[in-house]
């Protein structure tokens, strides 16, 4: 891709103290986005993947490091650039009922990103867009007036996408976008968010703990161990070839719907436990899990660097 | 489970009932034929009857009537009291919740430090030197009531402020004042509801008390608490004197406190969904 | 010769909307050191089901109004307080979703343990401490005798859920229910979980009822699905039945609705609308609305269930041709 990146994030750091303790919820990350991409996002609980993104996109101020959006700082947007910025980027959150105020009705709701901005001159301008919105994410129209509770979470979850795209958004940020529904909801939802993307021209970064479904709608796979990046590739290829140790056996880890695939598969299972983000070990924070583990590991932490063209990891395994 | 509920419901309804009555009385007192501080030596101590639906008192003054103007004296500075401190610890709360770490500690040091002052004794001190009025007693008591209601709001506003449909109206580009006045208000005000309930009944307990002391609303001028302190003299003598304020002051807290739990259940949105 | 037959049973739960049907007419066998997979969406039936086992059913409010449950030759469904507190525990344990509130938090974990014992068997206390030691060990907590003495807050999620399965598999249960048993762990703790549970079947010999909506979780696993849909049975027969020769245009949809991690990028097929509201619900079908193949027939009556094989039950009017592999 030769294009001006949509998002650089440069070195990125985000820490949370409580007390005397300081969490290094995301401790050093870079990567691009590029206009049009579907970047995913995935790792465990705790590794700092959804405070990454609302670092990256503005909504958690920033502890060190560098978000660029078309070449500006996002932590220093301010006034007209910043109501410009907010207005192209947006956020789908995983909790359907948190995510809207539900002392609001549906199409209070839906225009608030057109109230806040003014984009609408009169009432029939705004109850029009507000039904057009509702049309694009396949919501009926007799539900303008109802309120969040009426509705079933996918429903909700319809709502929350429908007052993102009312400002007209270039790039999305979902947060788990999927993963309180139910199953046969979920795949409504991947297939509406999948839609916009052609329909609108959205760029997406997915956070998901869901390797399968962040492999389904991504063309680019970031994972995240302990807040930071241990891997980054290719959707197919981070299947087929994964690089790093911890994404082997998360891929192996991840049960898939075949019995006979099953039966056949070779499972690695790994021991011991995730270490506290606020503790972390010296060097690789994968090593006491790790069945590939050397003394460097131990004492030197790993470099994200290219294994292959476009395939980045950060192991040692890769570079004796 | 069921039980409760519906020993809940049927409390509820007799508590609105009697509230309405006591409304209606206070705001018709008007149309009694007689005159609250007429005195009228010959018919003292009346028993209730036809023309005195109450009796009379010591002075002979229709004790129905008294009751009607009382009831007026102590929901107005129930009501007015409660408006006064809802009003402003809401403000205060909000401000307090949504401002920087330092601001907010400042501001709560000082609702612990007010909360900490016995007010009784202040409000008592206060209205014998303003001069006791109607006025100085709602300004009195409301200037020591509005913690409650502050504390209450800051604390929602803070566990709000954390809370993903208000990072969503950020993120949509909202401002501090927008994420205020269209989440944070509505969704503070069913516990600020209760908290008004609630507040109004500890008001005109307060009122009453400051009466019965003779602090509150000057004599002859009918209120509950005061007709009490008359009715003391004669409680041996003519004990039903004691009895209607007494239980008017007693019906009245109940029900707005049946009320006040009442309204933390209907309005629990746990219990909704 | 089943463990358990399940036959005929329905639950209702009054609440102030009305009635709501959580389970209606299900029937089905849990065989000796097998595992049965419960497999639906949120609100199918499938937790208040399985809870009915253990008789925790008028604990969450709800009321069994028909059927029976034979275990042993007893229906457990006219135990009394009494007969259900030897059981539970002693023939039958449940594991649920979060670990946490599973275990009391102010107390030490050995005590926890040894509680079943002392409530079912007449040990002394030390005897009870040692028996604790030996199933911490075998869930694979390490340093046992030391994790005795430690509450549960000090353990992570995944090792809690260890201390839990300990907990009921204390007594040696012929039944182990497990409620979304990894629902809320990580997916590297989750294959652990799994891994265990499987190991422990093997060694104890005893059967599982696996509540899930993960289809992924219980390919691995379970010998028997049940697929369940708004309070009814709509499929149930062995694993490979209902993955590669599923009959009900249900079981079908929910299989290729999720995305499957060796498979390419493609549409994923959905299934339009939502399930129906238990409080009414439908006479006919109840997924006729949401079914490509429904006729006027199936919103009139209920299909009945139709044996395709020897283990293989489905209940469709208008089933999906044989062979026909997700």
């Amino acid at each position: 891709m030769n294009q001006q990146p949509l998002f650089q994030v440069k070195d990125l750091k985000k820490y949370f103290q409580s007390g005397k303790v300081v969490t290094k919820a995301v401790d050093g990350v870079t990567f691009d986005i590029y206009p049009g991409e579907v970047v995913g996002v995935v790792g465990e609980s705790g590794c700092g993947k959804t405070t990454c993104g609302r670092t990256v996109i503005g909504l958690y101020d920033k502890d060190g490091g560098e978000v660029l959006y078309k070449g500006k700082d996002v932590h220093r947007l301010r006034g007209a650039e910043y109501s410009a910025y907010c207005r192209e980027v947006q956020t789908i959150f995983q909790d359907p009922y948190a995510s809207l105020d539900s002392r609001n009705d549906v199409c209070t709701l839906i225009a608030e990103g057109l109230d806040i901005h003014k984009l609408v001159s009169s009432k029939a301008e705004r109850l029009e867009k507000v039904k057009e919105l509702m049309a694009k994410v396949g919501l009926h129209a007799s539900g303008l007036h109802r309120y969040p509770h009426e509705f079933s979470g996918g429903m909700r979850q319809r709502i929350g996408i429908a007052r993102a795209l009312a400002v007209d958004p270039k790039f999305l940020l979902c947060d788990e976008p999927i993963s309180a529904l139910d199953v046969s909801i979920q795949a409504q939802i991947i297939n509406l968010l999948m839609d916009l993307r052609e329909t609108e021209g959205l760029t997406y970064l997915m956070i998901s703990h869901d390797l399968s479904m962040v492999k389904h709608v991504s063309d680019r796979i970031i994972v995240m161990y302990l807040g930071k990046i241990v891997e980054s590739c290719p959707a197919e290829e981070l299947y087929e070839q994964p690089a790093h140790p911890y994404t082997k056996a998360l891929i192996s880890a991840i049960p898939i719907a075949d019995p006979e695939v099953e039966r056949s598969r070779q499972r690695i299972i790994l021991t011991g436990q995730v270490p506290s983000p606020s503790n972390k070990p010296k060097g690789c924070a994968f090593a006491g899990r790790c069945q590939y583990v050397t003394e460097r590991c131990r004492q030197e932490e790993p470099e994200l660097r290219e294994v292959a063209p476009g395939h980045l990891a950060a192991c040692h395994l890769y570079n004796r | 489970m069921k039980k409760t509920s519906k020993i809940m419901t049927l409390s509820l309804k007799l508590s609105l009932a009697f509230l309405a009555i006591v409304t209606l009385g206070a705001l018709l007192a008007g149309l009694s034929p007689y005159d609250p501080n007429q005195v009228d030596l010959l018919s003292k101590f009346q028993d209730p009857s036809g023309a005195h639906w109450f009796g009379t008192d010591n002075f002979g003054r229709d004790y129905f009537t008294r009751i009607l103007y009382g009831g007026r004296v102590s929901l107005s500075v129930g009501a007015l009291s409660m408006l006064v401190s809802i009003t402003f610890g809401t403000l205060y709360g909000i401000v307090s919740g949504s401002s920087g770490r330092f601001v907010d500690a400042v501001m709560m040091r000082f609702v612990d430090i007010l909360m900490a002052v016995p007010s009784f004794l202040l409000i008592i001190t206060m209205n014998v030197y303003l001069n006791a009025s109607l006025a100085t007693t709602v300004l009195t008591i409301s200037l020591f009531s509005w913690m409650g209601v502050a504390r209450i709001v800051r604390a929602e506003v803070l566990s709000l402020r954390e809370r993903d449909f208000i990072l969503a109206s950020r993120g949509l580009g909202a401002g501090k004042g927008w994420i205020i006045f269209r989440h944070m208000i509505k969704n503070v005000s069913s516990s600020v509801m209760v908290a008004a309930t609630n507040s109004i009944a500890s008001a005109i307990l307060t009122e009453s008390s400051l009466s019965y002391l003779g602090f509150g609303i000057k004599i002859p001028n009918a209120s509950w608490g005061g007709m009490l302190e008359n009715a003391q003299t004669y409680i041996l003598t003519k004990p039903i004197l004691a009895v209607y304020p007494g239980l008017c002051i007693l019906l009245t807290v109940l029900s707005f406190n049946v009320l006040g739990n009442s309204l933390r259940t209907i309005l629990d949105p746990k219990s909704r969904r | 010769m089943s463990l358990y037959e399940i036959r005929d049973l329905s639950i209702e739960f009054p609440t102030h909307l009305g009635t709501v049907h959580a389970v209606r007419n299900v029937s089905f066998d849990i065989g000796e050191n097998e595992c049965v997979a419960l497999v639906g969406e949120s609100g199918c039936g499938k937790s208040v089901t399985a809870r009915s086992l253990i008789g925790l059913t008028e604990v969450v409010g709800g009321k069994v109004t028909s059927g029976t449950v034979t275990f042993e030759g007893e229906n457990i469904l006219s135990y009394n307080e009494k007969q259900w507190q030897n059981y539970r525990g002693n023939k039958a344990a449940i594991i649920f979703q979060d670990a946490m509130t599973a275990l009391n938090p102010t107390m030490r974990i050995g005590k926890q343990i040894a509680e079943c014992f002392t409530f079912h068997q007449n040990i002394s206390r030390s005897e009870a401490e040692a028996k604790a030691e030996e199933l911490l060990e075998m869930v694979g907590i390490p340093n046992p005798r030391e994790a005795l003495r430690r509450y549960p807050h000090e353990f992570s999620g995944g090792m809690r859920q260890r201390v839990v399965i300990a907990q009921a598999l204390a007594c040696r249960p012929s039944l182990l229910v497990a409620d979304e048993p990894t629902t809320a762990l990580d997916v590297t703790i989750q294959a652990q979980i799994l891994r265990l549970l499987v190991d422990l079947k093997e060694k104890e010999k005893n059967s599982i009822l696996l509540i899930t909506h993960d289809l992924g979780v219980v390919a691995g696993m379970a010998q028997k699905i049940v697929v369940m849909y708004a309070g009814t049975i709509v499929e149930m027969g062995t694993t490979d039945e209902i993955f590669y020769h599923g009959r009900h245009h249900y079981t079908n949809g929910l299989k290729e609705a999720s995305p499957r991690l060796d498979g390419k990028g493609k549409r994923l097929h959905t299934i339009e609308g939502m399930p129906p509201e238990l409080i009414n619900p439908p006479t006919g079908c109840p997924f006729a609305d949401r079914c490509a193949h429904a006729t006027e027939e199936c919103r009139e009556k209920m299909p009945e269930m139709t044996q395709v094989s020897p283990t293989h039950f489905v209940r469709c009017l208008h089933m999906a041709e044989e062979g026909g592999r997700a």
